[in-house]
């Protein structure tokens, strides 16, 4: 038999302070959001919409996507993470940079403190890609996953690229196309790019791991890779050089990948060993239904189909609040309680396991606030969307008051796990072991 | 193999059932993972071989130390040599009837 190595696992103080930015952001977001009800009623590129969309694209996804990555890159790919100091910069790169640019969006200040901010998050991409893309290549067995995971930090880095021209372009104008246009490529590279991607290669390897199966026909996988990075790519070369308007047949080889990834998760669903799914998974199974919202949007935003402005206008921020509000929040809210007690529990028990008797990582968060956090969320969710779609304001801030309840709850639990301390542990002996000890860890 | 030696083993998994995989919730035993428990009398040493749910798991560590507690605090006169390995690769299908059902299903 092969011998194993030890575990890959980065310290915590890389991880675990993306995990307290990204809930802080979430709270601050939502706030945002209750003060941004008038911003609803007009065109997208609107200050306060602006300001809340990098708030949620940057300060809480992205956030807690590099935090979970400096974890789970080394489950994925079974090799160490290249460097720590360059996640240390990349999380101070970017805490600053979202800062600033929230400021900056929220004031629409287009000078200094933006141009500054857009370059430190576009340093703490360009940080964060060097250190997947060095991790990637020490990979012995290369799997689909390390093609999504790679291929997503190259779409990050695109995306901030854009962004950084666009916040330049502010103030000195050069780009030959205006703002709007060059906002959807930003925002569809973001989108398609940096989260689909890296959601897909991530989840391919961590939901069957949570279900307990082994799917080991990747065949779909392949088809999810180079159908939305196919589109993605065609996309791009028509907004940038062609113009060709065939944006819907891009939007379709999207589509057809995310049902490509859909259908492996299937799969998975189907050889599992583990019928009854926690609250976590459960939300994780809402985050993907959540994902039928822009699918079906995207093409009636693309092709329009003759709809009056005023609607075209709703269903655009209906369709950007889906995939920020909807399928990523979602995502997040439920996988952050898969993976963050863990790893604070691996780092607060390990020394203990085997002599004294431990309590198990669902231990560490409260599941009444998890449940009223979903359901809030959830409740909150659809208030808010059909706020936009109805444009009343009065509901678009009954909807952004329950996802700040949400936030709260969420951040209360995260806080919760963060600040766990060890203490009272009895020492383990198979005299008071009992069999009541099989449930817990020791 | 002797009636003793097979006692001793036994009780080895016995004593390995009390290590619950954290994330799965159920014990490492009836999850599959200890592939063998082998007593070296001539050594005094009990040899385990266990593997993981997946390579990159980060829980090695503390599964194999875990182990070795639990056995040396059950067996202070051996000494204890967990061995991690990979081969063959875990699959669920390894998972006991007892661990199915503790996992819900019927």
């Amino acid at each position: 038999m092969s011998a194993a190595t030890t575990s890959n696992s980065p310290p915590k103080w890389l991880v675990l302070p993306h995990y307290a930015f990204a809930a802080v952001a979430f709270v601050v977001l939502c706030l945002l959001l209750v003060f941004s009800t008038d911003a609803f009623g007009g065109h997208y590129f609107h200050p306060k919409l602006l300001t809340l969309t990098h708030v949620a694209a940057l300060g809480w996804a992205t956030m807690i996507i590099f935090g979970s990555v400096y974890q789970l890159l080394p489950v994925v790919l079974e090799v160490r993470l290249y460097s720590e100091k360059l996640g240390t910069w990349a999380f101070a790169l970017l805490a600053m940079g979202t800062i600033l640019l929230t400021v900056a969006f929220w004031n629409f200040w287009v000078g200094t403190i933006m141009h500054i901010a857009a370059c430190l998050l576009f340093v703490a991409f360009s940080l964060f890609a060097i250190n997947v893309v060095q991790t990637t290549r020490q990979v012995k067995k290369w799997g689909i996953e390390a093609d999504f995971m790679v291929t997503s930090v190259v779409w990050l880095v695109a995306t901030g690229l854009v962004g950084v021209l666009m916040v330049f372009n502010f103030q000195y104008p050069f780009l030959p196309q205006d703002h709007v246009h060059y906002l959807k490529l930003h925002a569809h590279l973001g989108m398609a790019g940096w989260f689909l991607l890296l959601i897909v290669g991530v989840g391919s390897k961590l939901i069957p791991m949570f279900l307990l199966a082994h799917p080991e026909d990747t065949r779909s996988l392949n088809w999810s890779y180079y159908l939305i990075n196919g589109g993605l790519v065609l996309f791009a070369m028509d907004h940038l050089f062609l113009h060709t308007g065939y944006n819907a047949l891009y939007a379709a080889m999207v589509v057809a990948g995310i049902a490509s990834f859909l259908y492996f998760l299937y799969q998975a669903k189907c050889l599992g060993k583990r019928p009854d799914l926690d609250l976590g998974m459960k939300q994780t199974f809402v985050a993907l239904a959540l994902l039928v919202l822009p699918i079906v949007l995207v093409f009636i935003v693309t092709l329009q189909f003759g709809l009056p402005q005023g609607l075209l206008s709703a269903l655009y921020l209906v369709y950007g609040l889906s995939i920020f509000f909807g399928f990523v929040s979602a995502l997040i809210l439920g996988q952050t309680f898969k993976t963050l007690p863990f790893i604070v529990w691996m780092h607060s028990y390990e020394d203990y396991v085997g002599r004294f008797k431990t309590p198990m990582p669902k231990d560490l968060y409260s599941v009444a606030l998890l449940r009223w956090q979903n359901i809030t969320y959830i409740v909150g969710l659809v208030t808010l969307l059909a706020g936009v779609l109805l444009a009343e304001q009065s509901v678009i801030l009954l909807g952004a008051v329950l996802l700040s309840v949400a936030a709260a709850l969420y951040a209360g639990n995260v806080f919760k796990v963060l600040l766990h301390k060890v203490k009272d542990l009895k020492p383990f002996g198979y005299e008071n072991a009992g069999t009541g000890a099989r449930q817990r860890s020791v | 193999m002797k009636t003793q030696e097979q006692e001793l083993v036994n009780e080895a998994y016995e004593a390995l059932k009390y290590i619950i995989d954290p994330e799965i919730g159920i014990n490492i035993v009836d999850l599959g993972l200890v592939y063998k428990v082998t007593l070296k009398e001539e050594e005094e040493k009990l040899h385990i071989e266990l593997t993981l749910t997946t390579p990159g798991c980060p829980m090695s560590g503390t599964i194999t130390t875990a182990a070795e507690q639990m056995l040396h605090k059950r067996f202070p006169n051996l000494e204890i040599e967990v061995e991690l390995v990979w081969l063959p690769q875990w699959t669920p299908e390894m998972i006991s009837e007892e661990g199915m059902r503790l996992l819900g299903n019927t």
